[in-house]
Protein backbone atom coordinates (compact mmCIF):
# COMPACT_ATOMS: atom_id res chain seq x y z
CA UNK A 1 0.00 0.00 0.00
CA UNK A 2 1.25 3.45 -0.84
CA UNK A 3 2.27 5.28 2.32
CA UNK A 4 1.20 8.88 2.30
CA UNK A 5 3.01 11.75 3.87
CA UNK A 6 5.94 11.23 6.17
CA UNK A 7 4.65 9.35 9.14
CA UNK A 8 7.09 8.23 11.77
CA UNK A 9 7.08 4.48 12.44
CA UNK A 10 6.44 5.07 16.10
CA UNK A 11 3.15 6.79 15.31
CA UNK A 12 0.07 4.76 16.13
CA UNK A 13 -1.46 3.11 13.09
CA UNK A 14 -4.54 1.03 12.53
CA UNK A 15 -3.31 -2.60 12.71
CA UNK A 16 -5.60 -3.83 9.94
CA UNK A 17 -5.05 -1.19 7.29
CA UNK A 18 -1.75 0.30 8.50
CA UNK A 19 -3.37 3.67 8.06
CA UNK A 20 -2.92 6.44 10.55
CA UNK A 21 -5.23 6.27 13.56
CA UNK A 22 -7.63 9.04 14.50
CA UNK A 23 -5.66 10.56 17.40
CA UNK A 24 -2.27 10.88 15.67
CA UNK A 25 -4.14 12.18 12.61
CA UNK A 26 -5.59 15.01 14.71
CA UNK A 27 -2.11 15.75 16.07
CA UNK A 28 -0.76 15.84 12.55
CA UNK A 29 -3.47 18.28 11.47
CA UNK A 30 -3.01 20.58 14.42
CA UNK A 31 0.73 20.55 13.87
CA UNK A 32 0.15 21.53 10.25
CA UNK A 33 -2.23 24.35 11.18
CA UNK A 34 -0.20 25.68 14.10
CA UNK A 35 2.93 26.03 11.99
CA UNK A 36 0.92 27.96 9.45
CA UNK A 37 2.46 31.29 8.69
CA UNK A 38 1.02 31.47 5.22
CA UNK A 39 -2.40 29.85 4.99
CA UNK A 40 -2.14 29.60 1.21
CA UNK A 41 0.64 27.06 1.69
CA UNK A 42 -1.43 24.98 4.04
CA UNK A 43 -4.81 25.29 2.39
CA UNK A 44 -6.39 21.99 3.31
CA UNK A 45 -9.55 20.02 2.71
CA UNK A 46 -10.86 17.34 5.01
CA UNK A 47 -13.03 14.65 3.50
CA UNK A 48 -15.00 12.69 6.05
CA UNK A 49 -16.17 9.41 4.54
CA UNK A 50 -18.60 6.97 6.09
CA UNK A 51 -19.23 3.61 4.46
CA UNK A 52 -21.95 1.06 5.02
CA UNK A 53 -21.48 -1.01 8.12
CA UNK A 54 -19.40 -3.76 6.54
CA UNK A 55 -19.63 -6.09 9.56
CA UNK A 56 -23.19 -6.88 8.46
CA UNK A 57 -21.72 -9.04 5.69
CA UNK A 58 -19.95 -11.37 8.15
CA UNK A 59 -23.15 -13.17 9.13
CA UNK A 60 -23.92 -14.06 5.54
CA UNK A 61 -20.53 -14.39 3.90
CA UNK A 62 -18.40 -15.50 6.78
CA UNK A 63 -16.15 -14.14 9.44
CA UNK A 64 -13.54 -11.61 8.27
CA UNK A 65 -15.41 -10.56 5.15
CA UNK A 66 -15.52 -7.05 6.56
CA UNK A 67 -11.77 -7.07 7.22
CA UNK A 68 -11.11 -8.10 3.64
CA UNK A 69 -13.39 -5.36 2.36
CA UNK A 70 -11.79 -2.75 4.60
CA UNK A 71 -8.32 -3.68 3.41
CA UNK A 72 -9.39 -3.44 -0.23
CA UNK A 73 -11.21 -0.22 0.39
CA UNK A 74 -8.21 1.34 2.10
CA UNK A 75 -5.94 0.33 -0.73
CA UNK A 76 -8.26 1.68 -3.38
CA UNK A 77 -8.66 4.94 -1.47
CA UNK A 78 -4.89 5.30 -1.08
CA UNK A 79 -4.42 4.95 -4.81
CA UNK A 80 -6.59 8.00 -5.40
CA UNK A 81 -4.43 10.24 -3.25
CA UNK A 82 -1.33 12.27 -3.93
CA UNK A 83 1.78 11.87 -1.84
CA UNK A 84 1.02 15.08 0.11
CA UNK A 85 -2.39 13.79 1.18
CA UNK A 86 -2.99 11.71 4.31
CA UNK A 87 -5.56 8.99 4.78
CA UNK A 88 -6.60 8.00 8.28
CA UNK A 89 -9.06 5.53 9.70
CA UNK A 90 -11.46 7.31 12.03
CA UNK A 91 -13.70 4.42 13.04
CA UNK A 92 -14.92 1.00 11.94
CA UNK A 93 -16.53 2.37 8.82
CA UNK A 94 -15.16 5.89 8.77
CA UNK A 95 -12.16 7.42 7.07
CA UNK A 96 -10.78 10.94 6.88
CA UNK A 97 -8.61 12.30 4.12
CA UNK A 98 -6.46 15.34 4.58
CA UNK A 99 -6.06 16.78 1.12
CA UNK A 100 -3.34 19.33 0.49
CA UNK A 101 -4.96 22.07 -1.58
CA UNK A 102 -1.82 24.11 -2.14
CA UNK A 103 -1.59 22.73 -5.66
CA UNK A 104 -5.13 23.99 -6.37
CA UNK A 105 -6.69 20.55 -6.11
CA UNK A 106 -10.43 20.40 -5.84
CA UNK A 107 -11.75 18.23 -3.00
CA UNK A 108 -15.03 17.76 -4.83
CA UNK A 109 -13.13 16.11 -7.68
CA UNK A 110 -11.45 13.77 -5.23
CA UNK A 111 -14.84 12.96 -3.69
CA UNK A 112 -16.17 12.19 -7.18
CA UNK A 113 -13.20 9.88 -7.84
CA UNK A 114 -14.00 8.07 -4.60
CA UNK A 115 -17.64 7.68 -5.59
CA UNK A 116 -16.55 6.44 -9.00
CA UNK A 117 -14.20 3.95 -7.39
CA UNK A 118 -17.10 2.69 -5.28
CA UNK A 119 -19.25 2.15 -8.33
CA UNK A 120 -16.98 -0.77 -9.16
CA UNK A 121 -17.71 -3.96 -7.23
CA UNK A 122 -15.48 -5.37 -4.49
CA UNK A 123 -14.71 -9.07 -4.62
CA UNK A 124 -14.02 -11.20 -1.56
CA UNK A 125 -13.60 -14.89 -2.32
CA UNK A 126 -16.20 -15.36 -5.01
CA UNK A 127 -18.69 -12.89 -3.62
CA UNK A 128 -19.34 -9.49 -5.13
CA UNK A 129 -20.04 -6.46 -2.95
CA UNK A 130 -21.11 -2.92 -3.67
CA UNK A 131 -20.31 -0.43 -0.96
CA UNK A 132 -22.17 2.82 -0.34
CA UNK A 133 -20.58 5.90 1.14
CA UNK A 134 -21.37 9.47 2.08
CA UNK A 135 -18.74 12.17 2.05
CA UNK A 136 -18.64 15.54 3.78
CA UNK A 137 -15.99 18.12 3.09
CA UNK A 138 -14.63 21.03 5.12
CA UNK A 139 -11.76 23.36 4.32
CA UNK A 140 -9.00 25.01 6.31
CA UNK A 141 -8.85 27.89 7.11
CA UNK A 142 -12.34 28.90 5.87
CA UNK A 143 -14.28 26.47 8.04
CA UNK A 144 -12.12 26.67 11.15
CA UNK A 145 -8.54 26.66 12.22
CA UNK A 146 -8.27 23.59 14.38
CA UNK A 147 -8.57 19.91 13.59
CA UNK A 148 -11.48 19.32 15.92
CA UNK A 149 -13.71 21.99 14.39
CA UNK A 150 -12.80 21.03 10.83
CA UNK A 151 -13.49 17.36 11.39
CA UNK A 152 -16.75 18.17 13.14
CA UNK A 153 -17.81 20.35 10.24
CA UNK A 154 -16.90 17.72 7.68
CA UNK A 155 -18.74 15.10 9.71
CA UNK A 156 -21.86 17.27 10.06
CA UNK A 157 -21.76 17.96 6.36
CA UNK A 158 -21.49 14.24 5.72
CA UNK A 159 -24.62 13.72 7.86
CA UNK A 160 -26.44 16.23 5.66
CA UNK A 161 -25.31 14.25 2.63
CA UNK A 162 -26.70 11.09 4.23
CA UNK A 163 -30.06 12.75 4.77
CA UNK A 164 -30.22 13.22 1.02
CA UNK A 165 -29.59 9.52 0.50
CA UNK A 166 -26.55 7.31 0.49
CA UNK A 167 -23.77 7.70 -2.04
CA UNK A 168 -23.86 11.42 -1.71
CA UNK A 169 -21.24 14.11 -1.47
CA UNK A 170 -21.85 17.28 0.49
CA UNK A 171 -19.29 19.87 -0.23
CA UNK A 172 -19.49 22.64 2.27
CA UNK A 173 -18.34 25.92 0.86
CA UNK A 174 -17.04 27.99 3.74
CA UNK A 175 -20.04 30.27 3.97
CA UNK A 176 -22.37 27.49 5.05
CA UNK A 177 -19.73 25.37 6.64
CA UNK A 178 -20.57 25.28 10.29
CA UNK A 179 -23.27 23.17 11.77
CA UNK A 180 -26.41 25.17 12.35
CA UNK A 181 -25.77 25.24 16.11
CA UNK A 182 -22.26 26.59 15.73
CA UNK A 183 -23.44 29.00 13.07
CA UNK A 184 -26.18 30.26 15.36
CA UNK A 185 -23.65 30.92 18.11
CA UNK A 186 -21.36 32.76 15.70
CA UNK A 187 -24.21 34.78 14.24
CA UNK A 188 -25.39 35.76 17.71
CA UNK A 189 -21.87 36.84 18.63
CA UNK A 190 -21.50 38.84 15.43
CA UNK A 191 -24.91 40.53 15.60
CA UNK A 192 -24.04 43.55 17.78
CA UNK A 193 -21.06 44.50 15.62
CA UNK A 194 -23.05 43.90 12.43
CA UNK A 195 -25.77 46.28 13.62
CA UNK A 196 -23.10 48.80 14.60
CA UNK A 197 -20.98 48.69 11.48
CA UNK A 198 -23.73 48.61 8.89
CA UNK A 199 -23.22 45.00 7.74
CA UNK A 200 -26.91 44.76 8.53
CA UNK A 201 -28.72 47.22 6.33
CA UNK A 202 -32.24 47.82 5.03
CA UNK A 203 -33.74 47.15 1.64
CA UNK A 204 -37.02 48.76 0.60
CA UNK A 205 -39.76 46.81 -1.17
CA UNK A 206 -42.21 49.20 -2.85
CA UNK A 207 -45.96 48.88 -2.32
CA UNK A 208 -48.30 49.75 -5.16
CA UNK A 209 -51.68 51.35 -4.57
CA UNK A 210 -54.41 49.97 -6.82
CA UNK A 211 -56.67 52.92 -6.07
CA UNK A 212 -54.08 55.64 -6.65
CA UNK A 213 -52.20 53.67 -9.32
CA UNK A 214 -48.81 54.62 -7.95
CA UNK A 215 -46.22 53.49 -5.41
CA UNK A 216 -47.31 54.89 -2.08
CA UNK A 217 -45.10 53.06 0.36
CA UNK A 218 -42.41 50.49 0.97
CA UNK A 219 -41.64 47.80 3.50
CA UNK A 220 -38.19 47.97 5.06
CA UNK A 221 -36.48 44.59 5.16
CA UNK A 222 -33.34 43.87 7.16
CA UNK A 223 -30.51 42.33 5.16
CA UNK A 224 -27.15 41.05 6.38
CA UNK A 225 -24.09 40.70 4.21
CA UNK A 226 -21.83 38.72 6.53
CA UNK A 227 -18.13 38.86 5.60
CA UNK A 228 -17.78 35.11 6.03
CA UNK A 229 -21.20 33.60 5.35
CA UNK A 230 -22.34 36.02 2.66
CA UNK A 231 -26.03 36.90 2.72
CA UNK A 232 -27.56 35.64 5.97
CA UNK A 233 -31.30 35.19 5.68
CA UNK A 234 -33.44 37.31 8.02
CA UNK A 235 -35.42 34.13 8.75
CA UNK A 236 -32.20 32.90 10.34
CA UNK A 237 -30.86 35.99 12.10
CA UNK A 238 -34.04 37.73 13.31
CA UNK A 239 -34.96 34.91 15.75
CA UNK A 240 -31.36 35.00 17.00
CA UNK A 241 -31.59 38.78 17.39
CA UNK A 242 -34.76 38.22 19.42
CA UNK A 243 -32.98 35.69 21.62
CA UNK A 244 -29.94 37.87 22.21
CA UNK A 245 -31.69 41.16 22.90
CA UNK A 246 -30.58 42.67 19.60
CA UNK A 247 -33.98 43.14 18.07
CA UNK A 248 -34.43 46.48 19.86
CA UNK A 249 -31.19 47.96 18.45
CA UNK A 250 -32.19 46.61 15.03
CA UNK A 251 -35.52 48.44 15.20
CA UNK A 252 -33.74 51.62 16.30
CA UNK A 253 -31.48 51.33 13.25
CA UNK A 254 -34.48 50.74 11.00
CA UNK A 255 -36.24 53.87 12.22
CA UNK A 256 -33.12 56.01 11.93
CA UNK A 257 -32.68 54.62 8.41
CA UNK A 258 -36.31 55.50 7.70
CA UNK A 259 -35.67 59.06 8.88
CA UNK A 260 -32.78 59.31 6.41
CA UNK A 261 -35.06 58.01 3.67
CA UNK A 262 -37.69 60.65 4.46
CA UNK A 263 -35.06 63.38 4.35
CA UNK A 264 -34.01 62.07 0.95
CA UNK A 265 -37.63 61.85 -0.26
CA UNK A 266 -38.20 65.43 0.79
CA UNK A 267 -35.13 66.69 -1.04
CA UNK A 268 -36.32 64.86 -4.17
CA UNK A 269 -39.85 66.23 -3.94
CA UNK A 270 -41.41 62.88 -3.05
CA UNK A 271 -44.20 63.20 -0.55
CA UNK A 272 -47.17 61.18 0.60
CA UNK A 273 -45.06 58.06 0.89
CA UNK A 274 -45.04 55.75 3.89
CA UNK A 275 -42.56 53.24 5.23
CA UNK A 276 -43.44 50.03 7.03
CA UNK A 277 -41.11 48.72 9.73
CA UNK A 278 -41.33 45.20 11.12
CA UNK A 279 -41.70 45.18 14.88
CA UNK A 280 -40.76 42.00 16.67
CA UNK A 281 -43.23 40.83 19.31
CA UNK A 282 -40.26 40.38 21.65
CA UNK A 283 -39.42 44.08 21.44
CA UNK A 284 -43.04 45.20 21.35
CA UNK A 285 -43.69 43.58 24.72
CA UNK A 286 -40.62 45.13 26.39
CA UNK A 287 -41.31 47.80 28.98
CA UNK A 288 -38.92 50.18 27.21
CA UNK A 289 -40.52 49.72 23.77
CA UNK A 290 -42.85 52.68 23.73
CA UNK A 291 -40.33 55.09 25.30
CA UNK A 292 -37.80 54.11 22.65
CA UNK A 293 -40.24 54.75 19.83
CA UNK A 294 -41.35 58.03 21.38
CA UNK A 295 -37.70 59.11 21.66
CA UNK A 296 -37.00 58.29 18.01
CA UNK A 297 -40.14 60.04 16.78
CA UNK A 298 -39.17 63.15 18.74
CA UNK A 299 -35.50 63.21 17.88
CA UNK A 300 -35.50 62.22 14.20
CA UNK A 301 -37.41 63.65 11.24
CA UNK A 302 -40.13 61.02 11.45
CA UNK A 303 -43.83 61.61 11.26
CA UNK A 304 -46.25 58.98 12.50
CA UNK A 305 -48.54 59.48 9.54
CA UNK A 306 -45.80 58.16 7.25
CA UNK A 307 -44.80 55.23 9.45
CA UNK A 308 -46.47 51.86 9.74
CA UNK A 309 -45.51 49.17 12.21
CA UNK A 310 -45.94 45.63 11.00
CA UNK A 311 -46.75 43.28 13.82
CA UNK A 312 -47.24 39.56 13.42
CA UNK A 313 -50.11 37.47 14.62
CA UNK A 314 -47.74 35.99 17.20
CA UNK A 315 -48.20 39.06 19.45
CA UNK A 316 -51.83 38.14 19.84
CA UNK A 317 -50.72 35.12 21.84
CA UNK A 318 -49.17 37.38 24.47
CA UNK A 319 -50.75 39.72 26.96
CA UNK A 320 -53.53 41.29 24.92
CA UNK A 321 -54.42 44.02 27.42
CA UNK A 322 -50.90 45.42 27.42
CA UNK A 323 -50.73 44.99 23.67
CA UNK A 324 -53.86 47.04 23.10
CA UNK A 325 -52.56 49.79 25.40
CA UNK A 326 -49.26 49.91 23.52
CA UNK A 327 -50.97 49.91 20.12
CA UNK A 328 -53.31 52.70 21.23
CA UNK A 329 -50.30 54.78 22.30
CA UNK A 330 -48.68 54.18 18.90
CA UNK A 331 -51.92 55.25 17.22
CA UNK A 332 -51.80 58.44 19.28
CA UNK A 333 -48.45 59.09 17.58
CA UNK A 334 -50.28 58.59 14.27
CA UNK A 335 -48.36 55.39 13.52
CA UNK A 336 -50.29 52.94 11.36
CA UNK A 337 -50.60 49.33 12.53
CA UNK A 338 -50.41 46.51 10.01
CA UNK A 339 -51.10 42.89 10.85
CA UNK A 340 -48.49 40.92 8.93
CA UNK A 341 -48.71 37.39 7.48
CA UNK A 342 -52.46 37.45 7.96
CA UNK A 343 -54.11 34.12 7.59
CA UNK A 344 -51.18 31.89 8.41
CA UNK A 345 -50.96 32.02 12.17
CA UNK A 346 -52.96 32.35 15.31
CA UNK A 347 -55.38 35.10 14.48
CA UNK A 348 -58.82 34.56 15.76
CA UNK A 349 -61.06 36.74 13.65
CA UNK A 350 -62.55 38.29 16.77
CA UNK A 351 -59.19 40.00 17.43
CA UNK A 352 -59.99 42.21 14.49
CA UNK A 353 -63.02 43.53 16.38
CA UNK A 354 -61.03 45.19 19.15
CA UNK A 355 -57.43 45.55 18.00
CA UNK A 356 -56.62 48.94 16.51
CA UNK A 357 -55.45 47.51 13.20
CA UNK A 358 -55.34 49.73 10.12
CA UNK A 359 -54.20 47.21 7.57
CA UNK A 360 -54.13 43.47 7.02
CA UNK A 361 -51.20 42.13 5.06
CA UNK A 362 -52.54 39.05 3.39
CA UNK A 363 -49.91 36.35 3.33
CA UNK A 364 -48.45 35.37 0.00
CA UNK A 365 -49.67 31.80 0.40
CA UNK A 366 -53.18 33.05 -0.42
CA UNK A 367 -51.89 34.75 -3.54
CA UNK A 368 -49.53 32.20 -4.97
CA UNK A 369 -51.43 30.37 -7.70
CA UNK A 370 -54.67 32.31 -7.08
CA UNK A 371 -55.09 32.42 -10.86
CA UNK A 372 -55.37 28.63 -10.93
CA UNK A 373 -57.21 27.85 -7.73
CA UNK A 374 -60.87 28.79 -7.32
CA UNK A 375 -60.89 28.14 -3.56
CA UNK A 376 -57.94 30.46 -3.02
CA UNK A 377 -59.76 33.05 -5.05
CA UNK A 378 -62.88 32.66 -2.88
CA UNK A 379 -60.84 32.86 0.34
CA UNK A 380 -59.05 35.94 -0.85
CA UNK A 381 -62.31 37.61 -1.83
CA UNK A 382 -63.76 36.83 1.60
CA UNK A 383 -60.76 38.39 3.36
CA UNK A 384 -60.96 41.55 1.28
CA UNK A 385 -64.73 41.84 1.72
CA UNK A 386 -64.41 41.32 5.46
CA UNK A 387 -61.67 43.95 5.66
CA UNK A 388 -63.76 46.43 3.72
CA UNK A 389 -66.65 45.85 6.11
CA UNK A 390 -64.32 46.48 9.06
CA UNK A 391 -62.84 49.55 7.40
CA UNK A 392 -59.43 47.90 7.35
CA UNK A 393 -57.08 48.26 4.38
CA UNK A 394 -55.62 45.22 2.66
CA UNK A 395 -52.09 44.84 1.35
CA UNK A 396 -51.48 41.78 -0.74
CA UNK A 397 -48.05 40.23 -0.35
CA UNK A 398 -46.14 38.16 -2.84
CA UNK A 399 -47.75 39.25 -6.11
CA UNK A 400 -45.42 37.66 -8.60
CA UNK A 401 -47.00 37.84 -12.04
CA UNK A 402 -49.54 39.68 -14.13
CA UNK A 403 -51.98 36.80 -14.07
CA UNK A 404 -52.15 36.86 -10.24
CA UNK A 405 -52.22 40.65 -10.26
CA UNK A 406 -55.15 40.77 -12.70
CA UNK A 407 -57.29 38.52 -10.49
CA UNK A 408 -56.30 40.19 -7.21
CA UNK A 409 -57.18 43.62 -8.58
CA UNK A 410 -60.77 42.62 -9.30
CA UNK A 411 -61.45 42.22 -5.56
CA UNK A 412 -60.20 45.76 -4.87
CA UNK A 413 -57.62 45.36 -2.13
CA UNK A 414 -55.77 48.58 -1.27
CA UNK A 415 -52.16 47.83 -2.10
CA UNK A 416 -49.92 45.16 -3.52
CA UNK A 417 -46.34 44.19 -2.82
CA UNK A 418 -44.31 41.57 -4.62
CA UNK A 419 -41.78 40.85 -7.32
CA UNK A 420 -44.33 41.72 -10.01
CA UNK A 421 -44.08 45.33 -8.84
CA UNK A 422 -40.56 45.34 -7.48
CA UNK A 423 -38.11 43.27 -5.51
CA UNK A 424 -36.61 44.88 -2.36
CA UNK A 425 -34.22 47.62 -3.51
CA UNK A 426 -31.71 50.07 -2.16
CA UNK A 427 -33.04 53.41 -0.89
CA UNK A 428 -31.38 55.35 -3.71
CA UNK A 429 -32.83 53.00 -6.33
CA UNK A 430 -36.25 53.42 -4.74
CA UNK A 431 -35.98 57.19 -5.08
CA UNK A 432 -35.06 56.84 -8.77
CA UNK A 433 -37.97 54.46 -9.28
CA UNK A 434 -40.41 56.85 -7.64
CA UNK A 435 -39.13 59.80 -9.65
CA UNK A 436 -39.41 57.80 -12.86
CA UNK A 437 -42.87 56.61 -11.96
CA UNK A 438 -44.08 60.09 -11.06
CA UNK A 439 -42.75 61.39 -14.36
CA UNK A 440 -44.84 58.82 -16.24
CA UNK A 441 -47.94 60.10 -14.44
CA UNK B 1 -24.65 74.87 36.55
CA UNK B 2 -23.93 73.78 33.01
CA UNK B 3 -22.52 70.28 32.65
CA UNK B 4 -19.69 69.84 30.18
CA UNK B 5 -19.68 66.54 28.30
CA UNK B 6 -17.32 64.99 25.78
CA UNK B 7 -18.45 62.24 23.42
CA UNK B 8 -15.71 60.37 21.59
CA UNK B 9 -16.65 58.02 18.77
CA UNK B 10 -15.49 57.53 15.21
CA UNK B 11 -18.99 56.71 14.00
CA UNK B 12 -21.10 59.74 13.14
CA UNK B 13 -24.32 57.89 13.91
CA UNK B 14 -23.20 57.17 17.48
CA UNK B 15 -22.06 60.73 18.16
CA UNK B 16 -25.38 62.05 16.93
CA UNK B 17 -27.43 59.40 18.71
CA UNK B 18 -25.62 59.75 22.04
CA UNK B 19 -25.89 63.53 21.82
CA UNK B 20 -29.65 63.25 21.32
CA UNK B 21 -30.06 60.76 24.18
CA UNK B 22 -27.98 62.84 26.59
CA UNK B 23 -29.76 66.04 25.60
CA UNK B 24 -33.15 64.39 26.01
CA UNK B 25 -32.22 63.15 29.50
CA UNK B 26 -30.84 66.50 30.56
CA UNK B 27 -33.94 68.28 29.24
CA UNK B 28 -36.08 65.95 31.34
CA UNK B 29 -33.95 66.79 34.38
CA UNK B 30 -33.76 70.49 33.57
CA UNK B 31 -29.96 70.51 33.44
CA UNK B 32 -28.03 72.70 31.01
CA UNK B 33 -25.34 70.96 29.03
CA UNK B 34 -22.61 71.65 26.56
CA UNK B 35 -21.50 68.74 24.42
CA UNK B 36 -18.14 68.51 22.68
CA UNK B 37 -17.39 65.73 20.25
CA UNK B 38 -14.24 64.03 19.01
CA UNK B 39 -13.78 61.36 16.35
CA UNK B 40 -10.23 60.29 17.25
CA UNK B 41 -7.93 59.88 20.25
CA UNK B 42 -5.91 62.84 19.00
CA UNK B 43 -8.95 65.13 18.81
CA UNK B 44 -10.12 63.99 22.24
CA UNK B 45 -6.69 64.67 23.76
CA UNK B 46 -6.65 68.20 22.37
CA UNK B 47 -10.21 68.74 23.62
CA UNK B 48 -9.05 67.76 27.10
CA UNK B 49 -5.89 69.89 26.90
CA UNK B 50 -7.57 73.00 25.54
CA UNK B 51 -10.73 73.10 27.64
CA UNK B 52 -11.81 73.24 31.26
CA UNK B 53 -12.41 69.87 32.82
CA UNK B 54 -15.35 67.84 31.57
CA UNK B 55 -18.00 66.63 33.97
CA UNK B 56 -18.50 63.45 32.01
CA UNK B 57 -17.12 61.62 29.03
CA UNK B 58 -18.33 58.69 26.99
CA UNK B 59 -15.47 57.13 25.09
CA UNK B 60 -15.76 54.54 22.35
CA UNK B 61 -13.05 51.97 23.01
CA UNK B 62 -12.34 51.15 19.42
CA UNK B 63 -10.96 54.27 17.79
CA UNK B 64 -8.99 54.42 14.57
CA UNK B 65 -5.85 55.96 16.10
CA UNK B 66 -5.65 54.20 19.43
CA UNK B 67 -7.41 53.13 22.56
CA UNK B 68 -9.97 54.98 24.64
CA UNK B 69 -7.81 54.17 27.66
CA UNK B 70 -5.31 56.88 26.65
CA UNK B 71 -8.11 59.44 26.62
CA UNK B 72 -9.34 58.33 30.04
CA UNK B 73 -5.81 58.59 31.44
CA UNK B 74 -5.39 62.14 30.10
CA UNK B 75 -8.80 63.17 31.42
CA UNK B 76 -8.05 61.79 34.89
CA UNK B 77 -4.67 63.50 34.89
CA UNK B 78 -6.42 66.79 34.27
CA UNK B 79 -9.13 66.19 36.85
CA UNK B 80 -10.01 63.18 38.89
CA UNK B 81 -13.54 64.49 39.15
CA UNK B 82 -14.36 63.76 35.52
CA UNK B 83 -16.70 60.80 35.34
CA UNK B 84 -15.79 58.51 32.49
CA UNK B 85 -17.77 55.82 30.70
CA UNK B 86 -16.37 53.41 28.15
CA UNK B 87 -18.60 52.46 25.24
CA UNK B 88 -17.98 49.04 23.75
CA UNK B 89 -19.61 46.00 22.21
CA UNK B 90 -17.29 43.77 24.25
CA UNK B 91 -16.98 45.00 27.86
CA UNK B 92 -15.23 41.80 28.94
CA UNK B 93 -12.33 42.66 26.62
CA UNK B 94 -11.46 45.60 28.85
CA UNK B 95 -11.67 43.96 32.26
CA UNK B 96 -8.13 45.00 33.16
CA UNK B 97 -8.89 48.62 32.29
CA UNK B 98 -11.70 49.05 34.78
CA UNK B 99 -9.60 51.36 36.99
CA UNK B 100 -9.84 54.12 34.39
CA UNK B 101 -13.59 54.02 33.95
CA UNK B 102 -16.57 54.59 36.19
CA UNK B 103 -18.92 52.68 33.93
CA UNK B 104 -19.02 50.45 30.90
CA UNK B 105 -21.80 51.15 28.44
CA UNK B 106 -22.69 48.52 25.91
CA UNK B 107 -23.20 49.02 22.19
CA UNK B 108 -25.47 49.02 20.25
CA UNK B 109 -27.01 51.85 22.25
CA UNK B 110 -30.60 51.71 23.40
CA UNK B 111 -31.86 55.10 24.52
CA UNK B 112 -33.59 54.11 27.75
CA UNK B 113 -30.68 52.04 29.06
CA UNK B 114 -28.20 54.68 28.01
CA UNK B 115 -30.17 57.42 29.78
CA UNK B 116 -30.32 55.38 32.96
CA UNK B 117 -26.60 54.67 32.91
CA UNK B 118 -25.61 58.17 31.97
CA UNK B 119 -27.68 59.46 34.88
CA UNK B 120 -25.80 57.06 37.13
CA UNK B 121 -22.49 58.23 35.70
CA UNK B 122 -23.24 61.79 36.71
CA UNK B 123 -24.63 60.64 40.05
CA UNK B 124 -28.06 61.96 39.14
CA UNK B 125 -30.09 58.87 39.94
Amino acid sequence: MQQHNVISKSVQVDPLTKLLDYVPFIDLLNQRFSSDSDSKKTLTALLFIEFDDLAQFNDIFGFNTDDQLIIQLSEKLSLLLKSEDVLARAGDNQYIIMQDLSASENPKELAKHIMHMLSEPFVVDTNIFYINASIGISCYPMDGNDAYRLIKTAKNTMRHAQKDGKNNIAFTPHRVALSSYEKSVRIMEDLPAAIENGEIYFAYQPQYSYTEERFIGAEMLARWRHPEYGEVSPEFFIPLAEKSGMVGPLTVKALVDASKAFTLFESEGIDDFSLSVNISPVFLMRSTFYKTIEFLMEQYPLSGKNINFEITEEVLMKNTDNLIKTLEKLKALDIGIELDDFGTGYTSLQHLAYLPIDTLKVDKSFVSGIDKNAKKKALFKAIVDMSHALNIDVIVEGVENSSEDRIIKTFKPTKAQGYFYSRPIHRDVLVEKLKQHNKQD
Amino acid sequence: MKKRILIVDDVEFNIEFEGKVIKSLMDELGIDIEIDTAYTVEEALSNIAENDRYDAMVIDMNLPDGSGVDIAKAALKKSEETRIAALTIYPSKYEDQHAFFDLFLIKPIMPETYKQNFGRLLGLE
